[in-house]
């Protein structure tokens, strides 16, 4: 009966796993961000070194500007477009002409005069309008189409192709845009998801190898039957254990992080400096919690052990360490938990994890209530769902151990 | 006869509280040693001193010729050649009946685990233990942890078998179980050392006992010595209150 209510849970975990996979494999291509990318520059004719110059020149210096965020609209930021651009037609005796590959791009004939404002005082450039013709939907996702420039200068020519993709606008809306920050940006989100999961588990996991290390120098006792030189031993590994987790269970992680990068500058490597510090930070609470239940376990357990002639490594490790392991499973797998809300302070050290991959999509439209509601709920699921799953773990392990005699 | 263990001026304090005070007793092949005494007199800290779960303070135990509070004294080796069993049984809860007795026997002793395993069931098929063989302690009543506590001590094929009131914390009905494998491991031969309130036990089985009070042995003799003509003040006011 066990046995079975064990397998269909195994069977949903399985199936659960699964469509996550098929949902991530067959994940619509429309969330995903194109590629941002300009072509190298084509030459038409045979141009003289300077006629060369001046048209490399004057296409490293125009590129299609924006009005609404007042930019010039790099390769990256063609990325973006949502609304209309001004596409320059001519800088001294180079002039341009554009086309588009799309018709969600139209490009005007006639040519407008568009006042910039430059250091040297107001600047009148002769422009092209590319009107937008509208803007997708979020569920559309972004629409790709092709800039293609000619520069002519006498009679030769040079040609550059821009890749660009009008993108959704973000709705007005409270719920909209809601909606709009989290299907638009999944995958920044699920890019942020990935890298505090993947903190939080290693640095948990390393954590535990460390706490190991810890507990054993932490639990050191210097007997009556020690020579000199063991009993100082001792005293000097758990001094160390104890002067450790007192200093990393009393400072907070953020200033840690901080120590570490800003500080001592160890690492070349943020993301290694996060797990540095996670790890060390969790062995200090594991350790601790490893202390605690090894110490609650019977004292006659050792005794037996011990009367039966095991050293006390071998005690630690058959007797005293598999009970003390399965009583602190729950606390070990709450700090999984811990971590992976506290990583959030990692952001501090530049690592994207969840928290500052969120700070990232709130500025692209200045919408933080919508990014960071969103946020909140992707943690609030995390933490669920990974409470849930460890719950079910250790009942497992619990009904295994009862369920053993049974099954000889 | 043989002496096993020979002690000498032992002394043990906690702190400053001087629970042993200058003991010295033999103990020979084959005999069942009981000690008795009121709470506190200081037997079970004897009994520990024997295998070193306690450190004494001063004194000799020589145990087969070695003398353990040597330090060059391999302790762990020695332990093996004495069982302990204890009132609270302290079977290893994670394992089941078998495994706790192979335990030792393999990782100490490097015995084949074949080998551990069939000596492990004799052992347990003595104290009527062995169909129990694969259940978990805590699904075994007191006396049956008590009988697989003593078959666990006995795979390790000890010369001595060392008691801490091992019936005190039965139920009144499984009292009478363990004494009756203890009464048979004495009718065997078994070195046994008994601390135990169990005076009915101490008449029948012992062949001598030991009246501890106050850190001291104040008295000890045959069971007929002790319990029929006991010679000091003290004895006979603990007889009269445990009778
Ligand atoms: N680990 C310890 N630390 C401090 N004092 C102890 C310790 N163990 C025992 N004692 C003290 O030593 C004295 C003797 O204890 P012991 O356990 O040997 O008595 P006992 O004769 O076995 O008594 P009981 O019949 O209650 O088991 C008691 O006063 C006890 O409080
Ligand atoms: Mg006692």
């Amino acid at each position: 009966m066990m046995r079975k209510l064990h397998k269909s849970m195994f069977k949903k975990v399985i199936m659960t796993l699964l469509v996550m996979g098929l949902a991530y494999a067959l994940y619509p291509n429309f969330i995903k961000n194109p590629n941002a990318e300009a072509s190298d520059n084509i030459v038409i004719g045979t141009p003289t070194n300077e006629e060369l110059s001046i048209l490399e020149t004057a296409s490293d210096l125009l590129t299609p500007y924006n009005y609404l965020n007042k930019q010039s609209l790099t390769a990256n930021r063609l990325m973006q477009v949502t609304s209309n651009m001004a596409l320059p037609s001519q800088y001294n005796d180079v002039f341009i002409t554009w086309e588009s590959s799309h018709d969600i791009v139209t490009i005007e004939d006639n040519i407008s005069d568009f006042v910039v404002a430059s250091p040297q005082g107001s600047l009148t450039i002769h422009v092209y309008q590319a009107i937008v013709a509208s803007t997708p939907s979020i569920f559309q996702g972004a629409q790709k189409f092709e800039l293609t420039a000619t520069f002519n200068y006498h009679d030769v020519q040079l040609i550059k192709t821009y890749v660009g993709a009008v993108v959704p606008v973000m709705p007005d809306d409270f719920l909209g845009g809601v909606l709009f920050t989290a299907i638009r940006y999944a995958s920044l989100f699920i890019e942020g998801v990935l890298t505090t999961l993947g903190l939080s588990l290693s640095g948990t996991i390393i954590g535990f190898a460390l706490a190991l290390v810890l507990v054993g120098l932490r639990l050191q006792k210097p007997t009556l039957r020690d020579k000199k030189i063991t009993g100082l031993l001792k005293k000097v590994g758990s001094g160390f254990s104890k002067g450790y987790i007192t200093i990393f269970r009393g400072t907070p992680m953020i200033v840690q992080a901080s120590f570490f990068w800003y500080g001592l500058g160890l690492f070349n490597d943020a993301l290694l400096c996060g797990l540095f510090v996670v790890s060390v930070n969790t062995a200090a609470y594991i350790a601790e919690i490893l202390r605690g239940s090894i110490q609650s376990i019977d004292k006659g357990q050792t005794e037996a052990a011990r009367s039966l002639g095991l050293t006390s490594i071998q005690t630690m490790r058959h007797i005293i360490f598999p009970q003390a392991i399965k009583n602190s499973m729950p606390a070990i797998g709450n700090e999984f938990v811990i971590n992976i809300k506290d990583t959030a302070v990692l952001s501090v050290i530049g690592i994207f994890e969840l928290f500052n991959q969120t700070t990232k999509i709130a500025g692209i439209h200045y919408r933080q209530l919508e990014a960071y509601l969103v946020v909140a709920i992707i943690y609030l699921v995390l933490t669920y769902s990974i409470t849930w799953l460890l719950q079910r773990v250790e009942k497992k392990l619990d009904l295994q151990v009862i369920e053993l005699p049974s099954s000889n | 006869m043989n002496k096993i263990i020979e002690i000498k001026n032992l002394k043990k304090s906690f702190g400053n509280t001087e629970v042993l005070k200058n003991i010295s007793l033999d103990i020979y092949q084959g005999e069942v040693l009981t000690i008795i005494g009121s709470s506190g007199s200081g037997k079970s800290t004897l009994l520990r001193c024997l295998n070193l779960l306690e450190e004494p303070n001063e004194g000799i135990i020589l145990f087969e010729g070695s003398n353990l509070l040597d330090q060059t004294t391999d302790i762990n080796l020695l332990r093996t050649k004495m069982g302990m069993v204890f009132q609270s049984f302290n079977l290893f809860n994670h394992k089941n009946v078998i495994d706790n007795c192979i335990l030792a026997p393999i990782q100490v002793l490097h015995q084949e685990k074949r080998m551990a395993m069939d000596y492990s069931l004799e052992m347990l098929d003595s104290v009527g233990m062995k169909d129990y063989a694969y259940q978990n302690p805590n699904a075994l009543s007191g006396g049956q942890k008590q009988r697989v506590a003593i078959a666990r001590a006995l795979a390790m094929k000890p010369d001595i078998l060392l008691f801490d009131e091992p019936t005190s914390a039965l139920d009144p009905e499984m009292v009478g179980e363990v004494l009756e494998v203890m009464k048979s491991l004495a009718l065997q031969g078994m070195t046994m050392v008994v601390v135990t309130h169990e005076m009915e036990f101490a008449k029948e089985v012992a062949s001598r006992v030991v009246f501890m009070d106050n850190g001291i042995i104040l008295e000890s003799g045959t069971p007929d010595e002790l319990f029929n003509h006991p010679k000091e003040e003290r004895t006979k006011q603990f007889l009269k209150r445990v009778r």
